[in-house]
């Protein structure tokens, strides 16, 4: 995950880049105070955007040790960033709508929201709904939790597996080696599929590859997308991630209408997603 | 011989042969006729509806041990059905669906029989006109009335909130709740008057005329021939057509699915079949759904028996005096 930000609004509302989130908040506050349509950000409400900002913090919705899984969705680090977002929502300086709605993309394209935290992939997709803003998006590593720090976590991804029942598994293998690993693939990946590699010869190819449309002001984008991906956290998946995001997305809706606390959403949400691996027949430690 | 004769004797003479191959014939033609029409029903109505009872009776668990095994599909009773029965989000969906059709069901019959009544009035103007403006709506795909009424919903694109908002009262909430419901019913109603209006206008047209003159005669005003004469001998129709609200309505899944894209306020078990649906596909719980989806259809056909038991004595009884 990155923070795309508009550099021409930065500029113009005299904003520097936040290291730190308690920058980030000060900075959201400060802005929307002296601009009531402007917000820094948008609260994050979906699924992906929370786990990425969550394996930042240090924690896992799942982990497993090879027999039984373990659900964090309610760990302290996890309740945590929950917090941090629903204090800094409470104050009325995040947009509240989800991200990549009409609302949201009009915002977007109108200069009203001058950040997107999410993953590399970001530039096709803030085309897709705000071309008029070409050449004015820069990126910067996220901000962190304690100054100095430089983990960050996954939003969405894709993998790739070769099934059992493949009869040319050495050939797959191979060509899928190509697509991450070389120039040509990983260049094709990011330009074509929006896709940035996993693998750090692909990373590192893409050094001198042309950078997205959107990112034209700033010519060394996959260099400091590199050095983020760096330091990307150790990220486990468990089996059942949709129903886990739909019931977050669900719980934090109703807790924002009825005035809890997004921890209790996340409880209510952990309670969902063990009661459903059980029922697959996962063991679950307690 | 005279052709009367010919034509007399023959018809007296001509008999078993010829009647054992005329009998023969109706019982086979008209099963060939409905073969097409059987055959798409059992294939794409029968046999998915018996492999769904069946797959509700099943559960993929993980077998193996490990924290990665593979599912195998075992047989667990009526686990589904309990679960299904016991989860408080299907009654919540369910509490929400009812929130739904109270609005929706009594104003779309309600302005349907308004509409057909008007219409059956006996120098009422633009007949035509009239009839195709209020039947269009009805021919709009779900999906794209849905879309359409959602950016006249939409706080930044609706043209109400741009007079609301020149008026000086604000936006007005079509998204959120409790405004939702409404804005909700208000699509079901805006494609569902058309149709329905149709089915009756079709009824109130076969009731024969000389009724209509008699009352008038005896000195009746259209008001009064509307409530003590067309609505009664039109209640077949009115009881067919809120069956069909009823069931439609238990049944609806585009509006919200669709709209879902424009508002958080809707959740993904806003309704009964949306959480089918997310059981079923998000969820990768297709047993489950399959379970529920029981559950619905036999509470539908539950509560439409019951509705017609009530209603087919004083609608129907008439008739078969």
């Amino acid at each position: 995950m990155m923070m795309f930000y508009r550099s021409d609004l930065f500029k113009k509302y005299g904003i520097a880049i936040p290291k730190t989130w308690a920058d980030y908040a000060a900075d959201a506050k400060k802005l929307h105070g002296a601009h009531p349509n402007v917000f820094l950000g948008t609260l994050p409400q979906d699924g992906g955007t929370f786990t990425g900002l969550v394996q930042q913090a240090g924690g896992n919705w799942w982990s497993t040790d090879g027999t039984k899984w373990t659900v964090g969705i309610d760990s302290p680090a996890s309740t945590g960033v929950a917090s941090y977002w629903q204090q800094l929502a409470a104050t009325g300086a995040l947009y509240t709508q989800p991200f990549l709605t009409p609302e949201w993309n009009k915002d977007v394209a109108a200069g009203n929201i001058l950040t997107w935290s999410a993953g590399v992939w970001a530039p096709g997709v803030i085309d897709g709904v705000a071309a008029g803003t070409t050449g004015k998006w820069a990126a910067a590593p996220l901000p962190q939790w304690t100054a100095g720090d430089a983990q960050v976590g996954l939003m969405g991804g894709s993998s790739v597996f070769i099934t059992k029942s493949s009869k040319h598994q050495a050939q797959a293998a191979q060509f899928l080696e190509w697509l991450n690993g070389s120039k040509e693939g990983s260049g094709d990946l990011a330009s074509i599929s929006n896709i940035y590699p996993a693998s750090i010869a692909g990373q590192s190819a893409l050094a001198t590859a042309k950078v997205p449309a959107l990112m034209s002001a700033q010519p060394n984008f996959y260099t400091v997308a590199a050095k983020v991906a760096a330091n990307t956290a150790t990220v486990t998946w468990g089996p059942d991630v949709q129903t886990a995001f739909a019931a977050f997305s669900d719980q934090l809706q109703a807790v924002q209408a009825s005035g809890g606390s997004f921890a209790g959403a996340l409880t209510t949400v952990q309670s969902l997603t063990v009661a459903d691996m059980t029922k697959s027949g996962f063991t679950v430690q307690k | 011989m005279s052709t009367t004769a010919s034509s007399v004797l023959p018809a007296v003479v001509k008999p078993t042969p010829p009647a054992r191959r005329r009998s023969l014939r109706p019982r086979f033609a008209p099963w060939l006729f409905v073969t097409p029409a059987l055959g798409l029903y059992v294939a794409f109505l029968l046999i998915p509806i018996l492999y769904a009872v069946y797959l509700s009776f099943t559960e993929l668990k993980v077998t193996g041990g490990g924290a990665f095994g593979t599912r195998k599909q075992v047989f667990v009773g009526f686990a589904n059905y309990i679960s299904s029965l016991t989860d408080p989000e299907l009654l919540a969906s369910l509490g929400r669906l009812a929130h739904f059709g109270i609005i929706s069901v009594p104003l779309t019959l309600g302005l349907a029989l308004t509409f057909a009544l008007l219409l059956d009035l006996p120098r009422v103007r633009l007949v035509r006109f009239s009839r195709t403006a209020i039947f269009l709506p009805y021919a709009v795909p779900g999906v794209i009335a849905t879309l359409l009424w959602g950016f006249l919903y939409l706080p930044s694109t609706s043209p109400f909130n741009y007079v609301s908002r020149a008026l000086g009262f604000g936006d007005i909430n079509f998204l959120g709740l409790p405004g939702l419901y409404g804005s909700l019913a208000n699509i079901a109603i805006w494609g569902g008057v058309g149709f329905n209006m149709i089915v009756m206008y079709t009824a109130l047209r076969s009731i024969p005329g000389d009724i209509h003159e008699a009352a008038q005669i005896d000195g009746a005003n259209e008001w009064q021939i509307a409530l003590r004469i067309k609505i009664p001998l039109m209640s077949p129709a009115l009881v067919l057509t809120f069956l069909f609200s009823l069931i439609a309505t238990l049944q609806a899944y585009g509006e919200p699915q669709t709209l879902k894209s424009l508002t958080s306020t809707i959740s993904f078990t806003f309704f009964p079949l949306m959480k089918v649906y997310q059981d079923a596909f998000s969820n990768d719980d297709l047993a489950g759904a399959a379970a529920t989806s029981v559950v619905l259809a036999i509470g539908t056909l539950a509560i439409s028996l019951g509705a017609l038991r009530l209603l087919q004595r004083r609608a129907f009884g008439e008739e078969e005096k």
